[in-house]
């Protein structure tokens, strides 16, 4: 999870960053939906892991 | 605010270690999720200022995915949820707050403001995006913050059948 988190945020953060080109309608929109979906998938089985660990 | 969400999703973790972390993290991006829903429906919209590649934020118009009364529905409704599924009201409002939370850190960074009732209504938006740097260092410390609260000892190494001090709240 703390890989995981970390890069999220570089991501996140590198990106909003630099972002200098508006983005696509249609990619802003893929991004809305899918990302939370996306970031809830991955982070699901890592705490499972975490809490499945003695 | 981006990492932000996932931070808070993943501090609220703590207050209830049977909470999947995925779970809390998708309610904290809910608004996102459904502002692209609302936005492919022609409900919402965003548009980018002259200036975008100086400044790096865009402005919304959102009231239905942002507001403060329809985030709170959209909290209850999510917590609800989780209630029929669970029947555990600790964790069905936990999972409210942490939908409900998407509109206090929005309102902190956003420029144009998020809409307290609705199109048209006052709206709340402190531009702290105008200040990125600090914006995104604040994001950074709340990333490193949830990764504290994820991973402190006490929670995972309490004995079997006991709570947490945080827990012993009722709702």
């Amino acid at each position: 999870m703390v890989v995981y988190m970390a890069m999220l945020g570089a991501m996140a953060i590198v990106g909003q960053a630099t972002a200098t080109k508006p983005a696509g309608h249609n990619a802003l929109i893929v991004n809305w939906i899918t990302g939370p979906l996306v970031f809830a998938a991955i982070a699901w089985p890592l705490d499972r892991k975490k809490g499945s660990t003695p | 605010m981006g990492i932000g969400h996932a931070a808070v999703g993943l501090g609220l973790k703590a207050a209830d270690r049977r909470l999947n972390a995925g779970l809390l993290i998708f309610a904290a991006f809910f608004s996102d999720f459904l502002l692209g829903w609302f936005t492919l429906a022609g409900w919402e919209s965003y548009e980018y200022p002259a200036d975008y590649a100086s400044v790096h934020y865009m402005l919304f118009t959102f009231p239905w995915s942002h507001g403060l009364l329809p985030i709170l529905v959209w909290g209850a409704s999510l917590g609800l949820l989780v209630w029929a599924f669970r029947r555990e009201t600790r964790a069905a409002v936990i999972v409210g707050i942490a939908v409900v939370s998407h509109f206090v850190l929005d309102g902190l960074v956003h420029v144009k403001g998020l809409p307290i009732a609705g199109p048209g209504s006052w709206a709340l938006g402190l531009g702290l995006w105008r200040n990125l740097p600090l914006e995104l260092e604040i994001e950074a410390a709340m990333t490193v913050l949830a990764l504290v609260l994820y991973l402190w000892p006490r929670a995972t190494t309490l004995p079997a059948g006991e709570s947490p001090w945080w827990s012993t709240w009722r709702c």
